[in-house]
């Protein structure tokens, strides 16, 4: 199975001319790539459609109306949309949701990227390291998190004993005081930075070796082949990572449900988009309300991916269209 | 390696390197230290004191107490469970997701882009919006109950997440390499087996690793399919030991979720050593 | 054309109702059910009484989960039409139930509850003349303490059988937890704040002779409210009450307590928690009524079954389910197996035969609930249909007063427009 890549080199691979490889010289021996896709795709198409799509569309007609989970959904139109942005705790929501993306998403893809640099070395353990560091999120849900947070971060807590060493006195529990609840989950979100650092890990992986040793050839400085290599050759995986923490942070929902015990607080300074979203359509039955909510995320979510997309011009690089 | 020396000009010498290693280890291991010390804590200990190590030592009795798990279930049945939807959900991501990462990465087809935004809108939507009408489908085909909504999904790639991060990989590797085995002869088909399958290994254990730990820690679909507590999983077992407004077994919870832990640590370990050595890009030389 | 889609809409959620099924004239229902293993375990044995007893009829019993969970299982049950017959539900949300068709109604098919059943729990499982659901058990608001932390400011404080209502209300509660506050040294308070506590705030309400709600909507006006944040704001401003941020980390189970943690000894409970209570913390723990009103107020206690068991009103066997429920928890050989797992038995003759087999602390808690029964007032009934995030207003009403994020007066026009939108 491996054996042609064993013998083939990209000398050979540059050798071919792609535009000899045109396309109705292969027509007669393989499925035409159309059609070949389309087979490639048959899952993903019958799940999309099977599966997907149809609970899809019925959440959109469920967000107009309204619609008590208990008995069957009445036509309201617009009517969910448009209370939304005269609802005070949706509005907090929002806020809390955006503070915490712009926080959180940068400060982990930073730290993530830089172990997974540090872990990609030889460095003596470093199995044993990335499991260390994998291990918050693998805990990622559970209750023993929520335990451990109130452990570290209430009025008696670990980080206030280390700061009463430096005799800082009085401090408040910062789990649960109103200004600094958000950000020990913030703290929490950038902890768990095993999932994009795993990620960062494969991708370097991916990076020939070759082009390092042809970097040294040339004389380039380290820094230099980080910028010049390294990185350049890493931004696809960067550019995923930062697309799907955006998307997951937008819709962050364990991590405050299982802290606050679901209610958001103290005072909703924890109240989630999501978060909300599940209080309106689980606890108070307002489904259609909380559907509607979930469209109007989907759509700051997908403006967001967009700009990503569009921005992706200008930074990622892609071998495939590269040379 | 190149980047060895980089962390090195980052952030000097080599123990200094060692050093912040372990402190962050310990940092990152902090909970389940915390956890592990719970188990052997009689319950009046565990929120009461700060301290790691029992004062008073229980041995073993909250693991026999969990084990014992539900209805005449024992844990060993849910572990079971677990796995059987776990490897079948790993299956089906690997699977149907490069599958599909490939047609979207190499091939063109009509309606390339408008197929791979929709694909990506499907993760927008949070879940709770879509639980109800997708309850109601899983029960008109007569799935609920049943492991089939936790392990037929992915069989039809509905994981976008593991898709994209299969197109990323793909579109890493150069495309004169499919080029050329097109010139020896190769097909689509044999492209994406022999070609890209090998050289996008990294992109598949991450996929397997992810897929496999989160369906392990998944909760909230296993609760709303599974019912039977013959068809529990670690999660919902786990679960059965706390109770809102009684006594709640939190030794023998802690106990449980620190066996629960073995399973994905081993599967972690296992697996990130493919990550260290990168045998795919191993045949690569320019 | 919106109505035939919203017909099409009814005819996909909700659709038939899942369970059951019968086959040689025996109906075989379903039924589901909140809490742990133990839970399950007690489900289970009564179940399986039932079974024993009742040949015709057979109850298959699913766990549902615990606290939270349970909801959002059931709930998404119930909309995709796979619920079972027989479904365990907050008498909080009973109303809300009832209001959609979801609670079958019981008295259509003969369900009657004796004189055999407090009068309390009959009241709160009728709505509008109809029997609703079974009441699980009856449980009663009782005030858990720390005697150990008590002890060490000095105070010992009576039984409760022997606590004279004038000896215990609202003041001497101040007054002898702003002492502990200041005898119990820094960073420990004399009591939780439960100025966010609706079960708290409703005892309050009823010893001024008016219950929270009155029909559809409040039962109790501005001032009212305004008088009970102010008291817990006097009361933590003495370091009586526990501190804001102390008092916010409880909001999960117990064990965030501050009565768990070590930081005040008074927690405003029910009478079976201090069985979930007791196992987590080294200090015994005792306890009293909550605090009475001035002298010459009315007594604010009632029974209450804080979990109820209602039949699903689209089961296909709605007098089987009507018969078994019935059965379920008015026969003592079937109710006794279900023991005290949400307070003592709703029946009389179940709990007779039941308080022999328990143990000591067990039957301390069925001495407090029939010690309440005695002094009951006419139940409150359930909260009208909307009322169920009332509760958490409240909660975030004294929260931004206690942080000093709005004024009494702002918390209270807050729960009041809340209150009027939820309402309707």
């Amino acid at each position: 199975m491996r054996r042609p890549i064993a013998t083939l080199t990209r000398d050979r691979a540059r050798s071919v001319e792609r535009t000899a490889v045109s396309r109705g010289r292969f027509r007669g021996r393989t499925l035409g790539e159309g059609t070949t896709a389309y087979l490639f795709l048959l899952p993903w198409f019958l799940g999309l459609v099977g599966l997907t799509l149809g609970p899809m569309v019925a959440s959109l007609y469920i967000s107009l109306t309204n619609f008590s989970l208990l008995s069957a959904p009445q036509w309201t139109g617009l009517t969910n949309y448009t209370q939304l942005f005269a609802d005070p705790r949706y509005l907090q929501s929002l806020k809390v949701t955006f503070i915490y993306v712009f926080l959180s998403v940068p400060l982990k893809l930073a730290l993530a990227l830089l172990v997974a640099m540090i872990l990609n070395t030889k460095v003596r353990g470093r199995g044993f390291y990335r499991a260390a560091f994998y291990l918050p999120s693998l805990l990622a849900g559970s209750v023993a998190i929520a335990v451990l947070w109130r452990e570290i971060f209430s009025d008696n807590g670990l980080l206030n004993q280390v700061l009463g060493l430096f005799g800082l006195k009085n401090l408040p529990s910062w789990i649960s005081t109103p200004h600094y609840a958000l950000y020990t989950l913030v703290v929490l979100a950038v902890w768990e930075f095993g999932t994009p650092m795993i990620i960062f890990l494969a991708g370097l992986q991916q990076i020939p070796r070759d082009l390092y040793e042809a970097a040294a050839v040339d004389g380039a400085g380290r820094l230099h082949r980080l910028r010049n290599v390294t990185l350049p050759l890493l931004t696809p995986i960067i550019f995923f990572n930062l697309v799907m923490q955006i998307i997951g942070s937008f819709k962050t929902f364990t991590p405050a449900y299982i802290i606050s015990g679901g209610t958001g607080g103290p005072n909703d300074s924890t109240l989630f988009y999501t978060l909300y979203l599940y209080v309106q359509g689980f606890t108070q039955f307002r489904m259609g309300y909380a559907t509607a909510m979930a469209w109007v995320l989907m759509v700051i979510i997908a403006i967001f991916t967009a700009i990503n997309f569009f921005g992706a011009k200008y930074w990622v690089y892609y071998e495939d269209k590269g040379s | 390696m190149a980047t060895n020396t980089v962390a090195k000009r980052l952030l000097g010498s080599k123990p200094i390197v060692h050093l912040l290693l372990i402190a962050a280890a310990i940092i990152m291991l902090y909970p389940i230290l915390w956890m592990l010390g719970s188990t052997f804590k009689p319950q009046n200990e565990i929120f009461t004191s700060a301290s790691l190590w029992p004062k008073a030592f229980v041995g073993f009795e909250n693991y026999t107490k969990g084990w014992s798990g539900v209805d005449g279930h024992s844990f060993g049945r849910f572990f079971l469970n677990s796995f059987t939807i776990a490897v079948g959900a790993v299956v089906g991501n690997v699977l149907a997701g490069s599958m599909t990462a490939y047609a979207f990465a190499r091939l063109n087809f009509k309606f390339r882009r408008v197929c791979f935004a929709i694909m990506l809108l499907t993760i927008m939507l949070p879940y709770h919006a879509v639980l109800i009408p997708q309850y109601v489908l899983f029960f008109k085909l007569g799935w609920v109950n049943t492991v089939l909504p936790l392990i037929v999904p992915k069989l039809l790639a509905t994981d976008a997440f593991f898709i994209f991060l299969m197109v990323q990989f793909i579109r890493g590797i150069p495309r004169e390499l499919d080029d050329a085995a097109r010139v020896d002869g190769c097909g689509y088909m044999a492209i994406y087996w022999r070609i890209l399958l090998p050289l996008m290994m990294p992109a598949l254990v991450t996929t397997a690793i992810f897929t496999f730990i989160w369906t392990w820690d998944d909760f909230f679909s296993q609760l709303i399919y599974l019912s039977s507590p013959s068809k529990y999983t670690v999660t919902l077992g786990l679960q059965a030991f706390l109770d809102a407004t009684h006594e709640s077994s939190w030794g023998a919870m802690f106990a449980m979720s620190i066996l629960s832990l073995l399973p994905i640590l081993v599967i972690f370990l296992g697996f990130q050593r493919l990550l260290v050595e990168g045998i795919a890009t191993t045949g690569i030389k320019r | 054309m919106f109505r035939t889609g919203g017909g099409l809409a009814a005819a996909y959620f909700l659709g038939a109702c899942g369970g059951g099924g019968s086959s040689g004239g025996k109906v075989s229902i379903s039924m589901t059910g909140v809490g742990s293993a133990e839970s399950y375990r007690r489900y289970n044995a009564q179940v399986k009484a039932f079974d024993a007893k009742y040949p015709k009829i057979t109850v298959k019993f699913e766990p549902g989960g615990s606290g939270a969970n349970y909801g959002d299982k059931i709930t998404t049950e119930i909309s995709g039409g796979s619920a079972p017959d027989i479904i365990a539900v907050g008498a909080g949300q009973l109303s809300e139930f009832v209001n959609r068709g979801v609670a079958l109604d019981l008295s259509q098919y003969g369900v009657k509850l004796g004189a055999d059943f407090n009068k309390n729990l009959i009241e709160e499982v009728t709505i509008d003349g109809k029997v609703r659901a079974m009441p699980q058990g009856a449980n009663a608001k009782m005030l858990v303490y720390d005697t150990v932390l008590l002890a060490k400011a000095g105070i010992k404080l009576p039984d409760y059988t022997k606590m004279a209502d004038e000896d215990w209300t609202w003041d001497t509660f101040a007054k002898i937890t702003t002492e502990l506050g200041k005898s119990l040294g820094k960073n420990i308070y004399g009591t939780e704040d439960a100025g966010g506590n609706s079960d708290a705030f409703e005892t309050f309400i009823r010893q001024r002779g008016m219950n929270v709600y009155k029909g559809n909507g409040l039962g109790f006006g501005k001032s009212d409210l305004s008088d009970w944040f102010d008291y817990w704001n006097k009361l933590r401003k003495s370091g009586g009450a526990v501190t804001p941020d102390i008092q916010a980390q409880y909001q999960s189970g117990v064990e965030t307590s501050p009565l768990i943690r070590g930081k005040a000894p008074f927690l405003f409970q029910y009478a079976d928690r201090i069985l979930g209570d007791q196992p987590l913390i080294k200090h015994k723990l005792s306890r009293l009524t909550y605090p009475n009103g001035p002298k010459g107020s009315t007594r604010a206690d009632y029974l209450t079954s804080t979990t109820l068991t209602m039949g699903n009103g689209r089961t296909k066997h709605p007098e089987q389910v009507a018969e078994a429920l019935n059965k379920l928890y008015s026969d003592p050989a079937v109710a006794v197996k279900f023991g005290v797992e949400t307070g003592a038995p709703a029946s009389e003759r179940t709990l007779r035969k039941l308080r022999p087999m328990l143990d000591a602390d067990t039957r301390a808690v069925l001495d407090y609930v029939e010690f309440i029964g005695k002094r009951a007032t006419k139940a409150p009934g359930v909260p009208p249909p909307g009322a169920s995030g009332l509760p958490d207003s409240l909660l975030r009403a004294n929260t931004a007063v206690a942080f000093g994020q709005k004024s009494i007066k702002d918390a209270v026009d807050g729960y009041f427009s809340d209150a009027k939108s939820a309402l309707g």
